[in-house]
Parts: C-alpha cells; sequence; structure tokens
C-alpha cells in the first residue's frame, strides 16, 4: 500500500473513532483527541478529573469503538499487585495430581482501564511499571509479554482529595499525556442529560481492528519531523531544567526537577500523529506547542515556592512556549 | 517545473531577502552599538574629569563598535535551510519548506516516498507565498533604540561639563605649559639658525640640547605646572652659571662694560662700514678730514665765480687784465686740489676757457667744479661721522669695542702691508696704527702684546712677521668675539626660558607677554592703553582705544605690578605690622604642611598654597621687570640681578 493511502487511511480511521466516541461522550473535543492522539502514539494516558466527568466512559467507549479487548481495575487502598498482575494458584489436574499455575490478571489485556489510580497504595501503584514501559509482567520468576497493542487509561481524582495517594514520580513519567478532564460547558451538560435521562439506547460501530491500531502506529513513526523542529522540542525540554541555558526565570524559580527525555519523545510523537491529523507529512512547530502541556505537565515537580505560590506545571510550561523562540535559525539570521 | 525545483528556487529567493534583511537590521544594529557608545562616552565625559584633547578620540570606539557590528553581518550569511525556515515561519507554512529543504537529496530529488509527499506538499504551499510581505522594510526594534540612544548623546553635549575648579585650572595650565614649551622651541630654533647663518656661533650645546628637550617636553605637556617652573629654573640656573663663567673672563667683563655704551659692541655691519670708511677714504685722499679748507676752496671758487660774472665783457680776449687775474686765481686753485688729492679736471676746464676767451664755458666749467666740490665736502663730512661712529682707526676701534670693526681694519691693514709698492712713510704710518691699537687693547693682554709685535715688525720691514702676528691678533679678535656672541646667546636663551617661566607661573600664553610686557605690546602699567616701549610710555605702534576695531581678551593677563600689595586691604592706619612675615620655614609645596611662620612675635600655623618654584620665579620676574624699568639705578642693577639669581 502506498504512503499516501496509508496517511488517507490513518485520518479517516481517526475521523471514525472520534465519531463514534463522540455519540456516548459529549463536549471534551481536546481529551478524546488527546487520548487518541496517545493511542496512535503507543503511549499511556493519565486522565484527571473529579468523579463523574465521564473519564470511565470514555475509556470504555474507545474500547468498545478500536474493537479492543478492555479491562478495569478498580484501585482502591487494599488493591494488591496480585490482584493487577495476576498469580500462581493451585489447580488439580484431571489425574488428580494439584500444580501451579499462573492465573492472568486484568492487565492482560489491550486496553486497561486504571479507575481511580491513585486511590492504590504506592506499592500497588508500581505494580503498573513494568506492565507499562516494558509491555511485560514478570511473575512467579517469569516473564510474561503482554500483547500489543497495550494501552493503560488511568483516571485519577485530583490528589488534594481525601483517600489518595500522590503517583510516584517514576510512574508519572510514564504516561506519555496528563489530560486534565475539567467540568463540561452549559450546552454540553444539557445534552448529558438528555441522552442519559431519556429512553434509548447508543449503538456504538467497531470503527477498527486490532491491525488497524498497529498499522496506524507504525505510520505515525515514519512521519519526518526536521532537525530544528526535533531541536525545538529538545530545548522546550531542557527548558525545563533549571539552570539550563534554555531555563526560564520562572523555571529556575519554581522547579525543582524537570521533563526527563521521555517528555521530548511525548512531545515528537505526539507532533507527528497532530501533523497527520491536519493534513501535513511533517512535524511544524506548531504540533509540538499545541501538545506542550498534556506531554510533559506531569513530568515537572514543583519546588515549595511553587506550591506556596500556587503556580501550577501549566504556568510554567505556557512561560516557556511565550519566552523559548521555535526558529532559533530565523533568530541567528538577523531577522 | 518539478516540485523540487520549485521548492529550491523559492528558497533561493527567500535567501536573498533574507541576506538584505540582515544587512538592513545590521545597519540599525550598528547604529544602536554606535549611538550608545556615543552617549556612554558624552555621558562618562560630562561626568568625569576626561581632559577635553581626548574628547574626539572617544567617538573612535563608538565608531570602531558600529562598524564592527555592521561587519560582523556580512558574515555567518545564512543558508538554504535557514531561509527556508525564514520563510516557513513569516509565511506560516508549518515548517513545510525546511522540511523539504531537509529531506531533499543532494542532487534534489526526494530520496524516498515520505520526502516526495513532502516536497510536493512544500511546493503546493509556495504558491501561497506572499513575496511583496517579505519585502517590506520596517525599522527593527534596535533602530528605534538606536536612534533614541542618537537622541540622547545630541541632548547630552548640551549638557555642561561637571568640571572641578581644580581640573579647569590644571587644564588651563597645562594648555598653557604647551604654548610656552612650543615657542620657546621655536624661539631657540630660530634665534640659533639665524646665528649659525651669520657667525657660526652657538651656545654651548649642552644646554641647547637641554633647552630645547625641555622645551619640547613642555609642548607635550609631560611635566606639570610646578614640575615645569622647577626644570626651567634648574636650566636657567645653569645657564646664569655659564654666562657668569664666561664673564669672569676679563676681555669679556671689559667687552661687556663696552658693549653697553651707546656705541655698542660691533655689529655684523661693521665690516661693511669700514669698508665703506677705505673707499671714502681712497675718494678723498688728502682731503679726508679736511672738511674746512673745502669749504674754503668752495667760497674761493663761487667768489671767482662772481667775479667773472662782473667782468664778462673784458674776458672776451685772454690777453685782458681781468682774465690774467682770473687765469692766475684758476691756476693757484687747481694746485691746491691736486695737493688734496682732489680732481681739478674742472678748474682745468676753467682755465681753458678764460684762454679761449669763452665767458660761458668758464662759468659752466665753475660750475661743475663747485658741484664736485660740495659732493667731496659731504663725503668728508660722511667719513667724519662714520668715523666717530666707528672709530677713525684700528686703536679707536679697539677703544670703543667695536670688534668687528678693528678686525676689518685690521685686515685692511694685513693687505696694505702686504702691498709690494708702499711708500715707507705709509708702513709707518701703518706700524704707528697698530702701536696705538696696542695701547688701546691692554684689557686684552694676549692682544695688545700681538699687535706690539706686529707694530714692530712693520717698523723694522719684516712683513712676514708683521702679517703673522697681526693674522694672529685677527684670529684673538675672532675668539673674543664667539667668546662674546656666546654669552649673548646664553643670555638670549636666558630670557627665552625667563620668558617661558615666567609665563608658566602667571598663567599667560606666550603670545600675552610680548617679551615680559602686556599684552598689546606694552607693559600694561597705568590704564591697560598702554603700547610698547617701557613703563606707561607707548612707542606708539599701537593703535589709541579709540581706534581699536576689535575686543581683546584680557581674562589672562596678569598685572603683578597692579595687584593689591601688602596682606590686606585695610587702610594703612588699621593695618599692623606684625603681620608682615619676615620669615618662612617648613615644607613649602603646594599643599604641603607648614609648620610655622613667624610674624614678629605672631605664630601662624597652616598650609601653604603657593610651591617654592612659582614663589621665586615671580620673585625674579618682578626682578627683571624692576631693572628693565629703571627703577634700580644703573650702578646697582648687576648687584640687584646677582642677589636673585644667586
Amino acid at each position: 500500500m502506498q504512503t499516501e493511502e496509508r496517511i488517507q487511511k490513518f485520518r479517516v480511521a481517526f475521523t471514525r473513532i472520534s465519531q463514534e466516541i463522540e455519540k456516548v461522550i459529549v463536549g471534551h473535543a481536546d481529551i478524546v483527541e488527546g487520548t487518541l492522539i496517545s493511542i496512535m502514539a503507543g503511549g499511556h494516558v493519565l486522565l484527571e478529573g473529579v468523579p463523574g466527568l465521564g473519564k470511565t466512559l470514555l475509556v470504555r467507549t474507545l474500547s468498545q469503538v478500536m474493537g479492543l479487548p478492555f479491562s478495569r481495575i478498580q484501585f482502591t487502598p487494599d488493591l494488591m499487585p496480585a490482584d493487577i498482575l495476576g498469580t500462581n494458584i493451585v489447580v488439580e489436574n484431571p489425574d488428580g495430581r494439584r500444580s501451579f499455575e499462573f492465573q492472568k490478571g486484568p492487565i492482560f489485556s489491550n486496553i486497561i482501564l486504571a479507575d481511580e489510580i491513585n486511590r492504590a497504595t504506592p506499592k500497588t501503584q508500581s505494580a503498573m511499571l513494568e506492565a507499562m514501559q516494558e509491555r511485560s509482567v514478570t511473575a512467579g520468576g517469569e516473564v510474561r509479554r503482554l500483547e500489543p497493542p497495550f494501552f493503560v487509561l488511568a483516571t485519577q481524582n485530583p490528589i488534594d482529595q481525601e483517600g489518595t495517594y500522590p503517583l510516584p514520580e517514576a510512574q508519572l513519567d510514564r504516561f506519555f499525556f496528563k489530560l486534565v478532564v475539567g467540568y463540561p460547558k452549559r450546552e454540553d451538560l444539557a445534552e448529558v442529560l438528555n441522552r442519559t435521562t431519556e429512553p434509548g439506547r447508543v449503538e456504538l460501530l467497531q470503527a477498527t481492528s486490532r491491525q488497524d491500531i498497529l498499522d496506524m502506529q507504525k505510520l505515525v513513526m515514519e512521519v519526518p519531523a526536521a532537525s530544528h523542529v526535533k531541536d525545538y522540542a529538545v530545548r522546550l525540554v531542557m527548558a525545563t531544567h533549571p539552570g539550563s541555558e534554555f531555563a526560564t526565570p520562572m523555571t529556575g524559580q519554581f522547579l525543582r526537577f524537570g521533563s526527563s527525555p521521555r517528555g521530548a519523545q511525548s512531545l515528537i510523537l505526539a507532533a507527528k500523529v497532530r501533523a497527520l491529523l491536519q493534513g501535513r507529512f511533517n512535524v511544524s512547530f506548531d504540533d509540538i506547542a499545541k501538545v506542550l502541556l498534556p506531554a510533559l505537565r506531569h513530568r515537572l515537580i514543583l519546588n515549595f515556592e511553587a506550591e506556596a505560590e500556587g503556580i501550577t506545571t501549566d504556568m510554567i510550561l505556557q512561560d516557556i512556549l511565550e519566552k523559548l523562540p521555535a526558529a532559533e535559525d530565523a533568530g541567528k539570521a538577523g531577522v | 517545473m518539478s516540485e523540487a525545483e520549485i521548492v529550491r528556487r523559492s528558497v533561493a529567493r527567500a535567501r536573498r531577502v533574507l541576506i538584505l534583511k540582515r544587512l538592513w537590521t545590521g545597519l540599525w544594529r550598528s547604529i544602536l552599538a554606535g549611538g550608545v557608545m556615543t552617549l556612554l562616552w558624552i555621558t562618562a565625559y560630562k561626568l568625569l574629569p576626561v581632559p577635553a584633547r581626548f574628547f574626539p578620540m572617544g567617538f573612535i570606539p563608538a565608531a570602531v563598535a558600529a562598524a564592527a557590528v555592521l561587519i560582523s553581518h556580512f558574515f555567518r550569511l545564512p543558508g538554504q535551510r535557514m531561509a527556508a525556515v525564514f520563510l516557513d515561519t513569516t509565511q506560516g507554512l508549518h515548517e513545510r519548506l525546511s522540511t523539504a529543504v531537509e529531506m531533499t537529496g543532494r542532487d534534489g530529488s526526494p530520496p524516498n516516498p515520505w520526502a516526495e509527499l513532502v516536497v510536493r506538499d512544500a511546493a503546493g504551499a509556495v504558491a501561497a507565498v506572499k513575496w511583496n510581505h517579505l519585502t517590506r522594510w520596517s525599522v527593527p526594534s534596535a533602530g528605534w533604540w538606536g536612534l533614541l540612544a542618537m537622541i540622547a548623546a545630541l541632548g547630552m553635549s548640551f549638557v555642561p561639563e561637571v568640571r572641578s575648579k581644580e581640573f579647569v585650572q590644571e587644564e588651563k595650565n597645562r594648555e598653557i605649559i604647551q604654548d610656552n614649551g612650543r615657542e620657546m622651541v621655536k624661539v631657540l630654533k630660530q634665534t640659533w639658525s639665524a646665528k649659525e647663518d651669520t657667525v657660526s656661533v652657538i651656545p654651548p650645546e649642552a644646554l641647547l640640547k637641554d633647552a630645547l628637550e625641555l622645551g619640547n617636553q613642555l609642548s607635550r605637556a609631560e611635566l606639570r605646572k610646578a614640575g615645569a617652573i622647577k626644570k626651567l629654573d634648574d636650566l636657567s640656573g645653569r645657564v646664569r652659571d655659564e654666562i657668569s663663567r664666561l664673564e669672569q673672563d676679563p676681555s669679556q667683563q671689559r667687552l661687556k662694560e663696552l658693549a653697553s655704551s651707546p656705541d655698542g659692541l660691533a655689529g655684523n655691519t661693521a665690516g661693511e662700514a669700514v669698508r665703506k670708511m677705505e673707499a671714502l677714504r681712497d675718494a678723498l685722499g688728502n682731503a679726508a678730514g679736511k672738511i674746512d679748507q673745502m669749504n674754503a676752496m668752495q667760497n674761493e671758487m663761487e667768489s671767482l665765480r662772481e667775479m667773472a660774472e662782473q667782468m664778462k665783457n673784458q674776458l672776451g680776449s685772454p690777453d685782458s687784465t681781468a682774465s690774467k687775474q682770473l687765469q692766475a686765481a684758476a691756476r693757484s686753485m687747481e694746485q691746491k686740489l691736486s695737493e688734496m688729492g682732489l680732481d681739478p679736471e674742472s678748474i682745468n676746464k676753467a682755465l681753458e676757457a678764460l684762454k679761449d676767451g669763452d665767458p660761458e664755458a668758464f662759468d659752466q666749467a665753475m660750475q661743475e667744479a663747485i658741484g664736485k666740490m660740495e659732493k667731496a665736502i659731504e663725503m668728508a663730512q660722511a667719513l667724519e661721522q662714520m668715523e666717530q661712529e666707528l672709530g677713525k682707526n684700528l686703536a679707536e676701534q679697539l677703544q670703543r669695542g667695536q670688534i668687528a670693526a678693528a678686525r676689518e681694519t685690521l685686515e685692511s691693514l694685513s693687505e696694505k702691508l702686504s702691498d709690494p709698492n708702499l711708500s715707507d712713510e705709509e708702513r709707518q704710518q701703518v706700524a704707528a696704527d697698530l702701536e696705538q691699537a696696542a695701547e688701546a687693547a691692554k684689557a686684552l693682554p694676549q692682544l695688545s702684546e700681538a699687535l706690539e709685535q706686529a707694530a714692530e715688525a712693520a717698523r723694522q720691514g719684516d712683513m712676514e712677521e708683521a702679517a703673522r702676528q697681526m693674522a694672529e691678533a685677527q684670529q684673538m679678535l675672532d675668539q673674543v668675539m664667539e667668546a662674546f656672541q656666546n654669552a649673548e646667546n646664553l643670555q638670549e636663551m636666558l630670557e627665552a626660558l625667563k620668558r617661558a617661566q615666567a609665563g608658566i607661573n602667571g598663567g599667560r600664553k606666550w603670545g600675552r607677554m610680548n617679551n615680559g610686557r602686556g599684552p598689546g605690546g606694552g607693559q600694561g602699567m597705568g590704564n591697560g592703553g598702554a603700547g610698547g616701549g617701557f613703563g606707561t610710555w607707548s612707542d606708539g605702534s599701537d593703535p589709541l582705544p579709540d581706534q581699536r576695531t576689535e575686543l581683546q581678551d584680557q581674562s589672562g593677563m596678569s598685572q603683578a605690578e597692579l595687584d593689591a600689595r601688602g596682606l590686606s586691604d585695610r587702610d594703612e592706619r588699621f593695618q599692623n605690622d606684625r603681620f608682615s612675615p619676615d620669615q618662612i620655614r617648613g615644607d613649602l609645596d603646594q599643599g604641603g604642611s607648614m609648620p610655622s611662620m613667624p610674624l614678629k612675635g605672631i605664630h601662624i600655623k597652616g598650609r601653604s598654597n603657593a610651591t617654592y618654584q612659582e614663589v621665586m620665579s615671580e620673585i625674579r620676574d618682578s626682578e627683571a621687570s624692576t631693572i628693565d624699568q629703571s627703577r634700580v639705578p644703573r650702578a646697582y642693577q648687576q648687584a640687584v640681578k646677582s642677589y636673585f639669581d644667586q
């Protein structure tokens, strides 16, 4: 198949998925798009928002539309790692002998909904680390590969709520995007009421297959990004490092740690997906800028001063975006 | 045209625009750099005590900075990729062009399907580029800041400088020192070069070298006021010592005395005058010095002419009594003229006219003879006057100290002695002249002895010995003259040094002093309108006050004689002489401590406000001025001078 046809197919598939999701999810177009971008780039998503905003519904709908197996794990304080990964249990063979057999946990699926992930203890949360990064699970001394595609779509309540445990930095860094789900607008809320409090059932159609998703992920990796565009992503990430040559005054004042290299990877991959969605065959500065907040906001660690003054990572990233010139070369050219 | 070619051409076009824009920006940045540097320099100049002569130099870094900034924009000119980025960012092409340029192979063809897609996309986007937007020229922010800096610099130039009085005074002093040094060197060079051409006499080389070096130091303002005065004072002291050394020579002492006489010492024109005198003597012959006799003869000639006029009718015949009487008188007159060495030709003509019985021709010849006699009388009078001025002979010239004239006369006598046709009488006369001269030159024993031996040799007819002795005497006269010239030159050098010293000390430029006198060529005493000359008298060369056409700046004038005297402006009745200092002790450097100042019983402690050199220089200046104005009797002048100069 020609590249152009593959691109066309990608756009069509993406549009169809979006349209199907819109049948269930009212509003939150940017959240839907962000989630889909993450999936196309092969990354995991952390959805943050107060309960009742449709986070779980979005993930469940997504699995339906994409035609992928779906597992939901409700994280609670008493949830144990084995409840997620699986465990060896004693089973009796037909010949009457007993042996251990690995009972797969809910992690063995293509789409994982980690609901209210920050309600579990850090020990349990960290059970997800290997699965998210290595796409494999080690249990009973045996490494078991997870079938691709593998996405973790986690939801969490704002961390200042009662009974929550903040996710460790290492785990946060493994999320491709962190999307903040806000309250719906007035008309969106009215539409939600219409759809949920009146008779009628929405029929969802499967828009893609497992193989389609894998093809789309492969296509995304092929999208070219010019060196100066990659350099922009690099400079943006470096600008989050206090004391670096690109750091802004705000970075120096309010950040304790900046983004890891995963942040730069996320920026470029997400920008590639966005470029395809925008009808281009190359990544632009604008693509990078547009995905900066969801890609990096959860990777920055604020210092005490920032927390005391109510400074958020979004503010710092906006500041960097304003102050760091995209086209450094044009500046060198004297214009 | 292929899509890759479209992209390539568009980028090339964008590159040209970008280069022009870069240079345009560079121009404004250079204005900013130059403007800021200029502003900083002018501000620094206004606030810091930077000497005025450095002010123009401060603009050099500004110009260099501006040029450097402009030139830097000619380097690292944008390449293809940069031009593509420029086009992408200014035209909103979302990095299509720059990605296409990066992905295009060296041969300009897309190497893979993705590159092909990107190039095609970029080529399509190029069609939407608004090239006219690219070529809009606007002043960049750097340009506005640059203009602002230039305006601020211009405004700052009108702000008066913040300068301390000490600094202003120091600058003024420096200017005055430079001027005096420059002029002193000029004067020294002019004086010595003139002397070299004429008498080949220069002052002691070391002193001249030092004086010129000091003058150059001053003209470069390498010395400050106190240092300059001290050095000038030191050098003046050395020159004075040298003059004193020369003056200790008795011959010089004698010559100096002679030089101060109204006749003056031999000038450079003395030789000429002597030669003129010789010529007059030759022309007059024995008639030289016989003016009375010549007057008498002229009267006789006029009487003869009158008689001939009265007896005109009787002169038709040469044998008439009247004619014979006149012929006899004419013969007698011819004889007298011949005896006096005058030309009797006109009288002979008159005699012939009488013999021819032609009274008209006689009258004409007599008129001619009277005219010649008048001329001879005038020549004799001129000779007499010159003899009075220069001395009629060697003895008199030596007596009067007319060395150059004496040298010429000696040479003339030497030539006369070497003449083979010289009569004994003339030889004896030369010997007598030499003897008299030896007597007159007693003050110069060696010269006197040489002349005496020459006279003796001449008397005995030993011409060779006489010539040798006379040559020796001439050489001695040359040495004397040279030494005197040296002293005179040193005196001139001393004057120049003193003038520079006085100028620096008094804060006056060289041109304002006019050799110790006030502006306008006069001493400046009195109402300030005095011209040249001494004291309050004008030599008439200056215009009268109402004839002056331009204003005169007299701010730099210092008229010490008009300054208030004493320590107080109080009326004398209220002044106490106990407050007049009679001793000063302690460190007298300016600003230095002055431990005590006894004032006839009262002790004042404080700090001196004048350096020793300045005070001494002022005193010497005042001393010279006082002597020049003849306030000191002639007999005491040398004593007063020695007192202050030691």
